[in-house]
């Protein structure tokens, strides 16, 4: 016999506030945002707690935050002013002089690279990469087929290489002149 | 389907995220000993695992004051009590385990003794030399033959590229250690990566160590061996980032 969510209201409230890091490392590589990272999150949580009670399978918890979190990243860029579609642009090969200074460090060449991946291709290799779920769970929270996970992950992956290299090489020149 | 046809960028990404079947995953290790392409491609996408995850691990909300979301009655007791559930993935083999623990001030309590039940027989990899990622490996050593004291489980540690100096002699501030654990337990194996050892001699770098040590394969057959055999890989970048939670 299930039980019932209500009876395990207070284990998933905290399961729910101690997913925040989980979720903020996600929220940081799909919007480059700290603070927008920040928002989201707390956002998420905020829901998270207020409809508990919907949740039908405790087991799915984290997943169903996930789908809370993506769902407040889809409405954010839905309705930010002056939306700028990101999917078609690429990662800039000629990063300005304070773009080069922040390019030192492979965490910054890193989220750099992420931030210039297309949306839905960020929103997947995040899931998979930073927080290990499944391909039929990130399936399952953005609404589409497993094949399309998996051909979404693979150009994220390919695009993630060859930017990342690109601007290594750049450090590398920058080091050498 | 023959096993070319299996091997499409799909399948590989499939196998370093640990999504493979045991059939498909086994066709892939197979490929990846006889095919450099698939060896070279599965590399790069384990890279591409790597520094993602390199580059996000450390963030770090700058907001500590989540009070605000929080409900009264005690049940921020449960904050201090973290479950961390990190997927571990198997550089080569694209195996997954995971070890679950509850943070607590005591950081090896991490690697509880109900992780270490379910995964008893561990390949332990360290590929830096840095005295913080010995003191983890040495650590999880202990812990291990603590947890095991009857000589059921296995743990090997196996050392390549920068993290050969944790088991080189007069370089390694646990040389005796070392020494005493493998004379002592014959289930903890010390094994340093042969082709590394070759690069430092063809920098002119004569690596010694103690005669405990396993210095006959590369790192890469030692832990594809062992995983085939259904060890569980963990690198100790990982091991360190479940520790920092």
């Amino acid at each position: 016999m299930r039980i019932p969510a209500i009876y395990l209201y207070p284990a998933l409230r905290a399961r729910i506030v101690e997913s925040r890091g989980r979720l903020y490392r996600v929220a940081l590589a799909w919007c480059g945002d700290a603070m927008l990272a920040d928002d989201l999150v707390q956002d998420t949580v905020v829901v998270a707690l207020a409809k508990l009670h919907q949740l039908r399978d405790p087991q799915r918890l984290h997943a169903w935050m996930w789908g809370i979190m993506y769902h407040k990243w889809q409405h954010y860029l839905r309705d930010r002013p002056n939306c700028v579609e990101i999917d078609d642009q690429l990662t800039s090969e000629d990063p300005s002089p304070s773009d080069r200074y922040h390019q030192g460090s492979i965490v910054d060449r890193v989220r750099s690279v992420v931030s210039g991946l297309p949306e839905d291709q960020r929103v997947v290799i995040s899931l998979v990469d930073l927080d290990g779920l499944s391909y039929c769970e990130v399936a399952e929270i953005l609404d589409v087929p497993i094949g399309t996970v998996m051909s979404r992950l693979h150009r994220a992956r390919k695009r993630f290489l060859e930017a990342f290299d690109r601007e290594t090489n750049v450090v590398m020149l920058r080091v050498v002149e | 389907m023959t096993d070319d046809d299996r091997l499409d960028d799909y399948t590989l990404g499939a196998f370093v995220d640990g999504q493979l079947d045991a059939e498909t995953r086994q066709v892939v290790m197979n490929a990846m000993r006889t095919d450099a392409e698939v060896r070279d491609h599965v590399c790069s996408l384990w890279k591409a695992k790597e520094l993602m995850w390199l580059g996000f691990e450390d963030a770090r909300s700058a907001r500590h004051d989540m009070s605000a979301v929080i409900s009264p009655g005690g049940w921020m007791r449960y904050a201090a009590s973290i479950c961390i559930v990190l997927i571990l993935g198997g550089v080569m083999g694209g195996y997954i385990g995971y070890l679950a623990g509850h943070s607590s001030t005591d950081k090896a309590a991490v690697m509880t003794v109900d992780a270490l039940e379910k995964v008893d027989r561990i390949v332990l990899h360290i590929s830096k030399s840095d005295q913080a990622q010995f003191k983890a490996a040495m650590d999880f050593v202990r812990m291990f033959m603590h947890e095991h004291p009857d000589g059921r489980g296995s743990i090997a540690v196996i050392a390549n590229a920068g993290g050969l100096d944790l088991l080189r002699a007069g370089v390694t501030p646990y040389e005796q250690e070392i020494a005493e654990i493998t004379s002592g337990h014959v289930n903890v194996h010390f094994i340093a990566c042969a082709q590394s050892i070759r690069t430092l001699r063809n920098q002119g770098i004569e690596p010694e160590f103690p005669s405990t040590v396993d210095a006959s394969l590369p790192a890469f057959d030692q832990i594809i061996r062992r995983v085939e055999e259904g060890w569980r890989y963990i690198s100790v970048d990982k091991l360190m980032k479940i520790q920092r939670g």
